[in-house]
């Protein structure tokens, strides 16, 4: 039984963090910022993100046009650069009012 | 371990991602993948990134992950050739197009085999129903592969469109159709507007190309125009048939359920279909003796079948108006 709550667990973490995974790039994209330094910053604040799941997340915003990117050279190494766009801004606002409402009932109904 | 070992690992897992990425893509991802590798490297190594080990790398590079499993994150086109989007739709073409093609072939067997002018006895030899099985078998993979082919490109194309916001109200539902026959079949429906739409563009622009495939005498496979066959096809009667056909599946698919006054229509145009073939079999020079005495049996074959196609055709619309007649109205016919 210990097992299969700890598989279930396993299964249901990740569709929690699923949708807090945009919102959280999102706000994180506050200033432009590469990969790296966006994982890092959502890091220090307690949002662990993989890289893998993270870069195509990227890519995926920036495609549906949500992201503006431009590649930079700094210390020798190209970046390559995200910031939010007016579609971002606008989406992010209108996740962020969603999620205050969505995690505030959701917290009502907890032990 | 050297420096270029340890690039050469580098290089190595990154060819691995950029064989499995879409070629647009692959410089770009692969790119910035390596200033990751190498951010990561100057973390762990405490900002010498260029001095660290073999053993560090393939610890970073295990962590971003096994390079097919990543590019596969990267790639957002469908992993399938025709998803659920448009399968019923695939379903429907295929079960169709495989009922016309068999009956194509037996057609066209049965064409090829008649007796010549000579009066021979018919000739339908295992060596032709095996030619028959193999025809509808090759014909049968070609049909499958094209539609496959056809809807796959639109799967990748609608891949690409982020999916539009419906915005729809309650009250736009349809009614509940009072029995099981008022509900429609959208898919069924949609083809069916396509078919229409090509036959009216081939009856119209090339009706020189609608005819049947032959093979006499052992020969390679011929076609053979309608035309040749003495049989000509009454335009306006065709267009007009087809043009309210067409209508009213749209105005079916529009209304999302069949009403008694849509039913009706539909018998009225499988009347219009009656006289079509029935028109098709008087105009065309395959009577038989009493008219043409030179006809070749083959052809005198064809004119026989289009009149039995013309009683064929009679049945649905009756048989329809027999369900229609004998179906009690409620109040909640024609949607009121």
């Amino acid at each position: 039984m210990q097992h299969t709550n700890q598989s279930l667990l396993d299964t249901l973490v990740p569709e929690i963090r699923r949708g807090g995974i945009v919102l959280a790039v999102l706000a994180g994209l506050r200033q432009e910022e590469y990969g790296y330094s966006l994982k890092r910053w959502l890091a220090d604040r307690g949002v662990e993100i993989d890289e893998g799941t993270l870069y195509p997340l990227l890519r995926r915003l920036e495609s549906q046009g949500l992201l503006a990117s431009r590649w930079a050279l700094e210390e020798q190494r190209p970046r390559r650069y995200y910031r939010r766009n007016a579609a971002g801004e606008t989406l992010l606002r209108d996740l962020t009012r969603e999620w205050k409402t969505f995690t505030k009932n959701i917290g009502g109904l907890l032990p | 371990m050297n420096q270029n070992e340890t690039t050469d690992l580098i290089d190595r897992y990154l060819y691995a991602v950029g064989d499995e990425l879409p070629r647009a893509q692959r410089g770009d991802i692969t790119r910035e993948l390596r200033t990751l590798i190498e951010d990561k490297l100057e973390e762990r190594s405490h900002g010498h990134a260029q001095t660290a080990g073999a053993a560090l790398i393939a610890v970073v590079l295990e962590e971003i992950g096994e390079p097919a499993a990543v590019a596969r994150r990267y790639d957002i086109r469908p992993q399938y050739l025709v998803g659920p989007r448009y399968y019923l739709v695939f379903l429907r073409i295929v079960k169709a197009g495989l009922a016309v093609v068999a009956v194509s072939v037996v057609l066209t067997t049965l064409l090829s085999s008649a007796p010549g002018s000579g009066g021979a006895a018919p000739k339908i030899s295992l060596a032709t129903l095996a030619l028959m099985v193999g025809c509808y078998i090759q014909i049968a993979i070609e049909l499958f592969a094209c539609v496959v082919l056809v809807l796959a490109i639109f799967e990748r194309i609608q891949s690409r469109r982020l999916p539009p916001a419906r915005l729809w109200h309650a009250r736009d539902l349809p009614a509940v159709p009072r029995a099981q026959e008022d509900r429609i079949n959208a898919p069924g429906l949609t083809v069916g507007i396509c078919l229409v739409c090509f036959v009216l563009w081939m009856v119209n622009a090339i009706p020189q190309w609608i005819g049947v495939l032959m093979v006499r005498d052992g020969s390679a496979p011929e076609f053979v125009p309608l035309t040749a066959f003495g049989v000509q096809l009454p335009l306006f009667a065709i267009n007009l048939w087809l043009t309210v056909a067409l209508g009213l599946n749209l105005i079916v698919l529009g209304q999302r359920r069949w009403t008694p006054l849509t039913r009706w229509l539909e018998v009225a145009i499988g009347l219009l279909a009656t006289v079509v073939v029935y028109l098709i079999a008087m105009r065309s020079e395959l009577h038989g003796p009493a008219r043409l005495p030179q006809v070749d049996p083959a052809m005198r074959l064809v004119g026989r079948l289009l009149f039995v196609a013309a009683f064929a055709v009679f049945l649905q619309p009756l048989l329809r108006a027999i369900r229609l007649l004998h179906t009690p109205q409620s109040p909640a016919a024609n949607g009121h």
